[in-house]
């Protein structure tokens, strides 16, 4: 069975109850009215005790005091007798009972003649025909205890119905929501029975009696079996099967020897079930002793239960054991079975009732507002009608300008879905994402949730998921860890007016996948910075920390100062990498050529480097390779400047296959055959050039020293 | 330009400022040379004496920025001062802004003594030292607002011999190579790269009398 939102099923128990309530006015209304009450005699007469002015009896001229003789022109037709009214002694036996509902009924069918003469006696004897006319009764006419009984019942399987509609699954709430039922039965049949002028007709005495007694025995089952399993399930057993069980075995007591009656059975059985409700509370709190919240919840629901029905015995049972009147006012002592219910939904959030929290409120405002809305389009239409001097014009531009406006506001403010749009969304998953801190970050993405789905209920999962799926056909949501967040139940979407679909399903992995997206890509950021640190520590130990280490070293202080120069030099060049960028291979060049003239002309050597022309004049380099082979040219003219006593310096440049060679030529006095000095200078260069892929030879030269530098301009994994 | 007779360093660290003005001393024996620590200081030596010949001024001071005082001097003097750049920065935002104030040279403070001397003495002879990377910058500058400066300003067009020696130096080749590869004595060269200079301040100051007058300034 697939379920409805909590909100369908509300609106199902809201109509249920609008049903009840048309059918018991209904029945109330149907039979002919007189339009007074009776009372019956001890010697056995049936006389006027209230007259109502201007209805049927009191038009016809009948007097408070009359005795009523006979029915219709007639006078073999049967005339009921005051025992037959049923206020004196109840029936011995079943069977003397359904005898006394025939006669009723028989009498009540001549009652509902058309016109209606009824004999009436005066105090003086004399009998005087009068006839009845406009019988129709008016609503204002059905008595308080109709109306009151009737508004018991309604209110109880609200209240019911409410808790039902947020946990339809729940045994616990299936049996309390039982418990209202019954109770609209028996209040039902009861505010029927007390719309009776004198007699009920055959079927609707039977059928409102029957729902009366059943409902009060149901409810007692109800009640038994409700508190076996909440707060804390005491048995495996069915115990739902208590109800009918319960109501079967009243119903059979008419087989017992002595054909008791079913009204003085379904009173013992009741009272019984009382001694029983207050059995299985106490099996209930024992039950639930060591879990604090759900002793308060036996607690505090056993409490409603004793004192509402408590109420109920000891104002009436009591008193009428001891033969006193009733304390309180008896025709609305079923009230204080509302206290029950009433005690039950202001507990609900103290006592996390049923596992239900605020939310369950909140739902109960929607449909309230909701509600009230389409109260003030009633209104309006009402007045509007009303009113019929007001041009259609004017009623018409009010409508436009005015009221609609309105509507919509309040519409907005009270119910209204505020969803957000595609782009919002994006944005605000880039937020959520970009939150720093981890806690900070997951109450972020719990908020985004709650902007899209509006869920009445979010609760951390235990269950670890991939995807996204649908909980409890349709009723939650369960969301896998993302954010820094576990996994997620939602529940309840849209405040309740909707339930999960697959087109929320795809949503939340497409939310979810997005976030994943953009926190990686945050994660390589954030790795990107600390490899551009890392980068710039190692740059700053090898090359400065090296340069400055060695000017330290220096006995002699022009060395000193030009490791120095050396190690601005390599600064400069870090620096110029933090951009990141790339530099083209026509600039890197150009600027090395220049250095190097620089540095050669101030030392007096010639320098004949011809400019390069370039394959590709865009082609760039990669910081790795220019910075390394930037510094390993700076380091073999040092080393010429130096060591080699050269004249003159010819560099030439070349590019072949994405791969760029630079040789070095001086006309010194070339590379000693012992090792350290130049030998150990040549070492350095090989690590530079090994961290991009390159190489260093020395091919043979007539003069002086040759060294070729090469490294592919491809940047490498070496790097 | 003739040797200059006064000279003004403005340098916040004191060791660089004493290294600046002996350096001056020897290249231009009896220059008068004072040393200024802070924008402020320079300042009130401009009200005091009044503009001098050469003025050395690093870019980054205590109280401001370099650049400003450039722009100064090049207004209170008429651009008869020369005024040369001494900073560690060698990236070309910076160098490419100091130019535009109105710098005739831009030197790297780790030059050693000697060549810092050898330097300064050859903007005595009227050589303006360029760098490959602020040639590049400047061809790069002149290519993207040829027209409607030439319409302003005909002269602020390059010459294809100037567009030729930007190419050449931005290519990583000094003045003297490119005078070789070109043909002409070194010499000309640097007229060439001071005719240069001189467009470039004349661009930026068109380009300000636009900006003036497009805002309604003027």
């Amino acid at each position: 069975m697939r379920v409805s939102s909590p909100t369908t099923l509300l609106l199902g128990v809201v109509l249920l109850c609008v049903a009840t309530a048309l059918a018991g006015v209904w029945m109330a209304i149907s039979p002919p009215w007189l339009g007074g009450s009776f009372q019956a005699r001890p010697d056995g007469a049936v006389v006027i005790a209230q007259l109502v002015p201007d209805g049927p009896l009191a038009r016809a001229g009948a007097k408070v005091g009359d005795r009523l003789a006979g029915v219709g022109a007639d006078l073999a037709a049967p005339l009921l007798q005051a025992p037959d009214t049923g206020a004196f002694e109840p029936a011995p036996t079943e069977r003397a009972h359904r005898d006394m509902t025939d006669r009723q009924a028989a009498f009540s069918a001549t009652l509902s003649a058309r016109p209606l003469v009824l004999r009436l006696a005066g105090p003086d004897g004399a009998q005087r025909a009068v006839t009845l006319d406009d019988r129709v009764r008016p609503l204002n006419h059905l008595g308080a205890e109709f109306w009151a009984n009737l508004a018991f019942g309604l209110i109880a399987t609200l209240i019911v119905g409410w808790v039902w509609a947020l946990r339809p699954r729940d045994l616990a709430t299936q049996l309390f929501a039982l418990t209202g039922l019954s109770m609209l039965a028996f209040t039902f049949g009861w505010a029927v029975r007390a719309s009776v002028e004198l007699v009920a007709d055959g079927a609707m005495a039977t059928g409102t009696h029957w729902l009366n007694m059943t409902g009060a025995v149901a409810y007692g089952g109800a009640m038994i079996a409700f508190f076996l399993v909440y707060p804390t399930r005491v048995t495996r057993l069915p115990v739902a099967w208590l109800v009918p069980l319960c109501v079967l075995a009243w119903a059979a007591t008419p087989l017992l020897p002595g054909n008791p009656p079913l009204e003085s059975t379904g009173q013992s059985a009741t009272s019984l079930e009382m001694a029983l409700i207050i059995v299985a509370i106490g099996v209930q709190a024992f039950a639930s002793r060591k879990n604090p919240a759900a002793m308060a919840a036996a607690r505090w629901l056993g409490l409603s239960v004793i004192l509402g029905a408590g109420a109920f015995i000891g104002n009436v049972a009591l008193p009428i054991a001891l033969g006193r009147e009733p304390f309180l006012d008896s025709r609305f002592s079923l009230g204080f079975f509302v206290i029950i219910y009433v005690g039950m939904a202001v507990g609900l959030r103290r006592y996390r009732l049923f596992e239900l929290d605020q939310w369950a409120f909140r739902i109960l405002f929607y449909i309230s507002a909701g509600a009230a809305l389409l109260a003030l389009d009633g209104l309006l239409i009402t007045a509007l009608g009303a009113a019929p001097g007001a041009a259609l014009g004017v009623s018409l531009l009010v409508v436009a300008f005015a009221y609609l406006p309105f509507r919509d506001l309040l519409w907005r403010l009270t119910l209204g879905r505020r969803t957000l749009k595609e782009h919002e969304m994006f944005a605000a998953v880039a937020q959520v994402a970009l939150v720093h801190d981890v806690e900070a970050r997951a109450r972020a993405w719990r908020d985004l949730l709650a902007k899209v789905y509006e869920p009445l209920e979010v609760t951390p999962s235990v269950i670890a998921r991939a995807r996204a799926e649908i909980l409890e056909e349709g009723v939650g949501l369960g969301l896998p860890a993302a954010a820094g967040s576990t996994a997620l139940d939602l529940r309840f979407p849209f405040r309740g007016r909707g339930l999960f679909g697959m087109a929320q399903v795809q949503l939340a992995d497409q939310l979810v996948g997005l976030l994943a997206q953009i926190e990686e890509g945050r994660d390589a950021y954030a790795r990107g910075v600390v490899e551009e640190r890392l980068r710039i520590a190692r740059d700053l130990h090898d090359d400065v920390g090296a340069r400055l280490l060695s000017g330290l070293h220096r006995q002699d202080l022009s060395q000193t100062r030009e490791a120095m120069r050396g190690a601005i030099g390599d600064l400069r060049s870090i620096v110029s990498g933090l951009s990141g960028h790339d530099l083209p291979l026509e600039a890197v060049l150009a600027d090395l050529r220049h250095e190097t003239a620089e540095r050669l002309e101030a030392a007096g050597i010639t320098l004949d480097w011809p400019p390069v022309e370039l394959f590709d004049p865009d082609r760039t380099a990669p910081y790795r390779v220019y910075k390394n082979l930037t510094s390993a040219v700076r380091e073999v003219i040092s080393n010429a400047i130096r060591h080699a006593g050269a004249a003159k310096i010819t560099v030439d440049v070349r590019e072949t296959e994405g791969r760029l060679s630079v040789t070095i030529a001086d006309d010194g006095v070339g590379l000693p055959d012992a090792p350290g000095g130049r030998r150990s200078g040549l070492a350095n260069l090989e690590r530079r050039l090994g961290e991009i892929g390159g190489e260093v030879s020395i091919p043979p030269a007539e003069q002086g020293l040759t060294i070729r530098l090469s490294a592919p301009l491809e940047v490498s994994a070496a790097a | 330009m003739s040797s200059p007779e006064t000279a003004l360093v403005l340098e916040d660290q004191a060791e660089t400022r004493e290294h600046l003005l002996a350096a001056l001393s020897e290249a231009f024996p009896g220059v008068v040379a004072r040393g200024a620590g802070d924008l402020a200081e320079a300042r009130s030596f401009l009200d005091g004496g009044g503009p001098p010949d050469l003025a050395l001024v690093d870019l980054a001071l205590p109280d401001g920025r370099g650049v400003d005082f450039l722009r100064d001097l090049a207004e209170r003097s008429g651009g008869a001062t020369r005024s040369v750049v001494v900073t560690i920065y060698a990236d070309d935002a910076h160098l490419f802004d100091a130019i535009a104030a109105g710098a005739g040279g831009y030197l790297l403070k780790d030059m050693g003594r000697e060549e810092l001397v050898r330097y300064l003495r050859r903007l005595e002879a009227g050589e303006t030292p360029l760098s490959p990377a602020v040639a590049r910058r400047m061809l790069d500058y002149f290519r993207a607002r040829p027209a409607p400066l030439a319409a302003v300003e005909p002269e602020a067009a390059l010459t294809p011999r100037e567009t030729e020696v930007l190419r050449l130096i931005g290519r990583g080749l000094r003045s003297g190579e490119a005078a070789k590869v070109m043909g002409v004595t070194e010499l000309t060269v640097a007229g060439y790269v001071k005719a240069i200079y001189r467009k470039l301040n004349i661009c930026s100051r068109a380009e300000a009398a636009l900006e003036a007058q497009r805002r309604g300034l003027v």
